[in-house]
């Protein structure tokens, strides 16, 4: 190598390049002359794998030279050459440097000291031959190994089981020569539980050298909340490296719900939107998302016998809803549901058997309840919410004298006669020991038109400008915490308020139904037909 | 009498110029003598918000001599010879001689600091004869939660200059009390870093619960931009960052890069605070509070249209005369956006005849690159172009800023904007907890918190409108460090990170002494360009600058008991 450095070296020397005319004079030397470079020129080479500057220059000076400083700020060259006072001195010299990602304008700067202190400085062009190898053929392999992993197709588990997770995973590395395939299964579990699992294989033929298939099963902690990564790295016999790899979690939730349906039947028969295929105004209530695996709701607990709490958890697109919402998928029993433990306050369990059903306090109220899927626990915090204050919204409504029911208007309500609260009216009495939830029955006639709430026209003169509880806005927008359609129903004020939207039970029967006026949460159960 | 120097000329209130909004505004009609300032709520708060004008001056935008302090890194070239940030970059400056000294500025924040907090103690006796009418209970609870927020803030304000202080000078003196005792004064000696860092982790500490959460929502939005409890643990993932950096670790205590990630986590895990939507709108809101959800704290901006009288290109007929111009070092940093690849890697998609084709979508919303629309027009960096090099305050390297400027504005008419310098924002709590973890635990461990160091980092890649590809798996700690380091480059450019971030990973020798290179663009006939890399400045740096040199005056008049930075 070296000796084609020298000869590539000797070569460029014969087309020495004069020397930039930007020179400088500095005062305080005592010697009349300054050194005078002869010759200089630089080359940028490209020689088989590296990149080099070659630099040859001729020097002269009277008094003798002393030193010369080469330097380029690019490529980080500061080297400073003693001469020992020669009065002519030949740089025949190379240096490592980078490749230029873009075509760049290079200067090598000399500044030579003879020993008088009489000093110049000067700037040499640096010629680009980089474009071509210097040496005939050389043809470096530049691309690494192509990786293409084929398993794992799933990456998030639920992990609500005590069975192990078994984690597949496949790839196909094709290359001109493959050297090594280097696996790694890493992380750990919430807790803290360290998982690392790391395989290396080496091609057995010529075959495999080019197309290495690589398939084996890993095995997962059973029952814990954890987060794994995998790699696949292969490297070639040009020393290219490729890798790829990806993130497997375990019991990381991306939906959580709380369902307070009593029975399997209120699961299948919760209700349906104005158009029929928004289920939102049933028994789930969708928890935020709060930071990486905590979910938190409002809610009204009423600590009754009957309490059914269950958390219902969805993976990726996965949603209790399918087929434009419709078509409930999910079960209270199902593997994706989790509640409360029956022997340890405050914990989540997700072996059914074991569950308690109930939240971890003693008293109906408000709660704020937050679930820590990581740490599966539940923390519920009491809360009171603000008594309805807008008179346009809620006329006549005071805490001291709330309405006793509100009215359920619309074409498709039996009973009903229009828009307004007619005798017949079926109604949603206030709970006797409750100021903010209304309930009651009533039959649909089962067509597609809007149905309303309206507060008693006995608190409210004013029954079209004032006391319409509807869907609050466009349709579009409403959306649960994840994205789906879900139908809020919220105070509007007059009749045309927001959107103008009320709300429909499609399909023909009898509704059990629930206001919440502080929460807005409508829970609608087709009790029969 | 290393400080009276800086203290000697306060009157108090005098100085108390507010700022252009809300309590930074308040302007006070008359001078008045220290005992008559501590006795109503109205003088005592204007004294305590007072202490955020310290705010200005040495945070953002053009401030030293018309340059930003990126152009005193090598995210930038200033196109203004004669400018003093040119200094720093031919390593000309000195203990008596420096383009952003920050000694006697900061000193006077904390010393306005102390004096609001010395003499507020007593505020509830205050506030009370100051409203004895029953009538006012309501204005009297006010004023008494305001001044306990207040007091809290400036406590913060006050760890917040010191730790402004020790970034440039090291360990410095740390002052609780707003001494005017010469004697006293002269015998402060300088405390070590570590020594500084405690304190100001003890100060967030204390503040802390007496912090509001948020200002947004409170008392019809007036009080936005307030310091908030995010602000302070923000604080402190970032001084614990710089505590467990190689310039001030060199021994490389795992321990202190563990201490940095859980600081940063605290700030994550306040789960108040993310990454905006659009990475150009976040640097052009009026206020930084206003319903940004990654602004963490900033310095509370006013309408002004000079930045961008600065920093237009040149050939805009609307007064641009061009003035940071961003480095193809900075250019070079982006990766590709297909591959989210170093543009140098092999199969990386980088194509030099476009070299500004398929970039990081953050290139084009920080720096204007040539051909690109800007006020209607292609701008022409191109040799001879309306803006090209070799012009007269043109752009030094074929580049002109683009992030903070607002492209809106007809200078022709005078038209101007608010313009808020965001002093902490998620991205860089999220990049810190990143390097911090990658030091402490590797590239791809939780260490029992929520985000790998790759997670972090991926999260910022992965903003809305910009959708980098995640960093590969699998990479060395080494090769994290590198693209963590780079993400920063990227995300923070001219943000006054990158200057103090070569310092203290302690590569300022080699990023520093390399050349700025710019891009020379010539037209060709058939209206295509081509592109040729040129040096555009050289520049010095050598070992002593990793510290500023504390004052010479300062040095001078402390009796020997303020000891100078080694090789000052």
């Amino acid at each position: 190598m070296k000796h084609t450095i020298l000869k590539f070296s000797a070569v460029a020397a014969v087309v020495l390049l004069a020397a930039c005319a930007k020179v400088r004079l500095f005062p305080d030397t005592v010697s009349d002359e300054v050194p005078q470079l002869k010759e200089a020129a630089a080359q940028f080479l490209w020689i088989g794998p590296e990149y080099k500057l070659a630099l040859q220059a001729k020097l002269e000076d009277g008094e003798g030279i002393s030193k010369v400083r080469i330097k380029n700020g690019e490529w980080e060259i500061d080297s400073v050459l003693t001469v020992n006072n020669q009065q002519s001195f030949a740089i025949n010299d190379t240096f490592l440097v980078v490749k230029d990602v873009n075509a760049t304008k290079h200067a090598v700067e000399l500044t030579i000291t003879n020993s008088k202190g009489g000093v110049v400085k000067t700037t040499v062009a640096v010629e680009d031959l980089s474009a071509e190898n210097q040496i005939p053929g050389y043809s470096p392999d530049l691309v690494p190994p192509a990786i293409t992993v084929t398993k794992p197709t799933v990456t998030k588990y639920l992990g609500f089981t005590n069975d192990a997770i078994d984690l597949e995973l496949e790839a196909d590395i094709k290359d001109t020569k493959i050297t090594s395939v280097e696996v790694r299964v890493w992380g750990e579990t919430a807790a803290g539980e360290p998982l690392l699992v790391e395989d290396v294989k080496t091609p057995a033929n010529a075959d495999e050298e080019k197309d290495f298939k690589y398939a084996r099963t890993f095995s997962l902690p059973a029952g814990k909340v954890g987060e794994y990564q995998y790699v696949v790295r292969s490297t070639d016999a040009a020393g290219n490296k490729s890798v790829k790899g990806g993130t497997i979690t375990v019991g990381y939730i991306d939906r959580l719900y709380l369902s307070d349906a009593e029975t399997e039947a209120e699961v299948l028969n919760q209700g349906f939107d104005h158009y029929g295929n928004a289920r939102g105004i049933g028994t789930l209530l969708s928890m935020k998302k709060q930071g990486a695996n905590t979910f938190e709701a409002d809610f009204y607990y009423r600590n009754e016998a009957a309490d059914n709490i269950r958390f219902v958890a969805f993976l990726g697109t996965d949603m209790p809803f399918i087929n434009s919402q419709k078509q409930v998928n999910y079960t209270l029993s199902g593997p994706n549901v989790a509640a409360m433990s029956a022997t340890e306050s405050g914990k989540i369990t997700t072996s059914l058997a074991s569950a308690g059903f109930k939240l971890p306090v003693s008293q109906k109220g408000y709660y704020k309840v937050t679930v820590d899927m990581t740490a599966r626990t539940v923390k519920v915090t009491s809360f009171t919410p603000p008594a309805p204050a807008d008179a346009t919204k809620y006329p006549g409504w005071t805490a001291a004298s709330p309405w006793p029911y509100m009215a359920v208007t619309g074409a498709s309500v039996v009973g009903t006669n229009g828009w307004t609260e007619v005798a017949t009216s079926p109604k949603l009495a206030k709970e006797a020991d409750h100021p903010y939830l209304y309930t009651g029955t009533f039959k649909t006639q089962g067509n597609s038109e809007n149905i309303s709430f309206n507060a008693p026209t006995a608190a409210n003169a004013d029954v079209w400008g004032k006391g319409w509880f509807r869907m609050t806005a466009a349709r579009a927008n409403m959306k649960d915490d994840y994205g789906s359609l879900v139908t809020t129903v919220g105070p509007v004020g007059p009749s045309g308020g927001g959107a103008n939207w009320g709300f429909s039970l499609s399909q023909a029967g009898t509704f059990k139904v629930t206001y919440d006026i502080v929460l807005q949460r409508m829970r609608a159960v087709r009790t029969g037909n | 009498m290393k400080l009276s120097q800086l203290i000697s000329g306060l009157v108090l209130l005098a100085a108390l110029t507010g700022c252009s909004k809300n309590y930074l505004e308040r302007e006070i009609p008359v001078n008045y003598g220290e005992d008559e300032i501590f006795v109503s709520y109205e003088r005592m708060s204007k004294v305590g918000y007072g202490v955020y004008t310290f705010l200005f001056n040495r945070f953002g935008f053009h401030r030293i001599d018309n340059a930003m302090l990126a152009s005193a890194s090598d995210e930038a070239d200033h196109a203004d010879v004669n400018s003093s940030i040119q200094r720093y970059n031919m390593g000309i400056w000195n203990a008596a001689s420096n383009p952003e000294d920050c000694w006697a500025y900061f000193y006077q924040g904390i010393r306005r600091a102390n004096l609001f907090l010395e003499n507020s103690t007593d505020y509830k006796n205050i506030i009370y004869r100051d409203t004895i009418d029953a009538a006012n209970k309501a204005k009297y609870e006010y004023n008494v939660r305001d001044i306990e927020w207040l007091r809290a803030e400036v406590r913060f304000l006050r760890a917040f200059y010191h730790f402004e202080l020790i970034k440039r000078y090291g360990g410095v003196p740390i002052m609780e009390k707003a001494t005017g005792n010469v004697e006293e004064l002269q015998a402060m000696t300088r405390k070590s870093f570590d020594e500084c860092v405690e304190y100001i982790v003890s100060e967030c500490d204390a503040v802390l619960p007496q912090l509001k959460e948020t200002w947004v929502g409170f008392d019809s939005e007036r009080w936005r931009g307030r310091v908030t409890r995010g602000a302070a643990l923000a604080l402190k993932a970032r001084l614990l960052l710089y505590a467990a950096s190689p310039l001030h670790n060199p021994a490389n205590d795992v321990a202190k890069w563990r201490r940095a990630a859980e600081a940063a986590h605290a700030v994550i895990a306040l789960n108040r605070y993310s990454l905006h939507t659009n990475y150009k709108d976040l640097f052009r809101l009026g206020n930084g509070a206003d319903g940004n959800p990654e602004v963490i704290f900033a310095q509370h901006g006013w309408s002004r249209n000079d930045f961008e009288m600065y920093n237009y290109p040149i050939g805009y007929d609307q007064g641009g005369r061009g003035s940071t111009s961003p480095s193809q070092n900075l250019v070079d940093a982006y990766d590709m956006k297909a591959t989210g690849q170093p543009i140098g890697e092999p199969g990386s998609g980088y194509d030099p005849a476009n070299p500004y084709t398929g970039r990081d979508p953050r290139l084009a919303l920080s720096i204007l690159t040539n051909n690109t629309t800007f006020k209607n027009r292609p701008v022409e960096c191109w040799v001879g172009g309306l803006d090209g090099l070799g012009k007269t305050r043109a752009t030094t390297t074929g580049y002109y800023l683009r992030k903070f400027v607002d492209e809106g504005l007809n200078l022709a008419q005078n038209q101007s904007s608010m313009h808020t310098w965001i002093l902490f924002r998620y991205a860089e709590v999220l990049l810190n907890y990143a390097e911090a973890m990658n030091e402490a635990y590797g590239p791809e461990t939780t260490g029992g918190m929520t985000l790998t160091a790759k997670k972090a980092v991926d999260m910022v890649r992965a903003r809305n409108g910009i959708q980098m590809p995640p960093l590969p798996p699998g990479l060395s700690q080494a090769e994290m460090r590198e693209r963590i380091r780079n993400e920063r480059r990227v995300e923070l450019a001219f943000e006054e990170h990158r200057f103090f971030d070569v310092r203290r990973w302690k590569i300022a020798m080699q990023t520093e002494n390399k050349p700025i290179m710019a891009m020379s663009i010539t037209r060709n006939d058939n209206n295509t360009f081509s592109y040729q890399v040129v040096k555009a400045e050289d520049r010095q740096f050598t070992e002593r600058m990793y510290l500023y040199p504390i004052p010479e005056v300062e040095v001078l008049k402390s009796n020997g008991n303020l000891t100078q930075n080694t090789g000052w």
